[in-house]
């Protein structure tokens, strides 16, 4: 699997045409780290990293683009598993929530 | 540069637009289906855009994003959208929209019993995947709005809810929660048209897409579905449990 970064989450914020921004702790080596620890759940693959989660979404052959989501869009299955895993806390799922 | 748009509905009561442009960023980093439906949606209730928002205090009236995902998400929970009433856990607020905030955690009691907090946690994700817009963002920042049946009607509620990754200086300005209640005849025809509407735009502009003729197949099927209102036994066992 291979990270792309789609720019429509990347800065420069271009305003009226840019989705969510990924956070600036971000970059393309980490990215590439977080979607290979990813875990699928139907075509997307979710990351979790210091408390808050990530979604990616295949854009070509084996090449991914993502960008931060809630803990609310995360599978509860997956929320579960890394919450046992000692991988994510209660208080960071409910603090990044939305 | 626009090419092709539709308002469809009443903004008085309900109404969506959808609007198709160009792929800014020429499809890089998008899956080619997705990247053919880059455009804007609005959806109106009674007067109110909720689309509407500000960023860094520019006014915006329109939620530019991928369409597909979203066309796709009406397509695929219309029932639930249209017919399917209360939270499967708890009804504890006036509208959808409120409830589905004060019962996103499990109370205590039930966070003690992994089962039962696993339990609840399926159900409300389950129920907001089939009925709340956010779950069809797919990387948008799209407004807090929930669709759900309530008895005869269709409630559309929303308010103010900020979602990551959404900058500071971005907000919609419809952000008081509020539910309105509509006859479903009126959410489901102007919807319907307008997704129909689109999607022919889109077989047009990306004929060889395999998951635009599906959502094309999906949607002639809802055409001949019909909204019932809802039977006395059914209100009686859907509200206020």
């Amino acid at each position: 699997m291979r990270y792309e970064s789609n720019p429509k989450h990347s800065d420069p914020w271009q305003r009226g045409r840019r989705g969510a921004r990924c956070p600036s702790d971000i970059d393309a080596e980490l990215a590439q780290q977080l979607l290979l620890t990813s875990e699928r759940a139907g075509n997307k693959r979710y990351a979790v990293f210091e408390g808050r989660a990530f979604c990616a979404q295949q854009h070509g052959d084996d090449v991914w683009h993502g960008y931060p989501v809630g803990w609310m869009n995360v599978p509860v299955t997956i929320r579960k598993q890394w919450l046992e895993a000692g991988d994510v806390q209660k208080r960071d799922i409910r603090r990044n929530w939305d | 540069m626009m090419q092709w748009d539709r308002l469809v509905g009443d903004t008085d009561r309900f109404a969506i637009r959808l609007t198709f442009a160009p792929d800014p960023d020429d499809g890089w980093a998008a899956d080619p289906d997705v990247s053919h439906s880059w455009g804007s949606f609005q959806l109106w209730v009674e007067g109110r855009n909720l689309c509407a928002h500000s960023e860094d205090g520019e006014r915006f009236e329109s939620v530019h994003w991928y369409l597909l995902p979203l066309m796709e998400w009406f397509a695929e929970h219309w029932g639930s959208l249209l017919e399917e009433e209360q939270l499967p856990v708890k009804n504890v607020s006036g509208n959808a929209w409120a409830s589905l905030r004060k019962t996103r955690f499990p109370p205590a009691a039930i966070a003690m019993d992994a089962n039962r907090e696993a339990e609840w946690e399926e159900r409300w994700h389950s129920w907001w995947s089939r009925h709340a817009l956010r779950a069809a963002s797919d990387g948008g920042l799209f407004p807090d709005v929930v669709f759900c049946r309530v008895r005869d009607d269709v409630e559309v509620s929303w308010g103010d809810a900020r979602s990551s990754g959404m900058p500071a200086e971005f907000s919609f300005l419809e952000c008081s929660p509020c539910a309105v209640c509509l006859p479903p005849a009126e959410v489901a025809q102007p919807l319907h048209k307008a997704l129909v509407s689109a999607c022919r735009h889109l077989v047009r502009s990306a004929p060889e897409s395999d998951r635009v003729r599906k959502l094309s197949h999906t949607l002639q099927a809802l055409r001949t579905r019909h909204v019932a209102p809802r039977s006395p036994t059914t209100i009686d066992r859907g509200i206020g449990r």
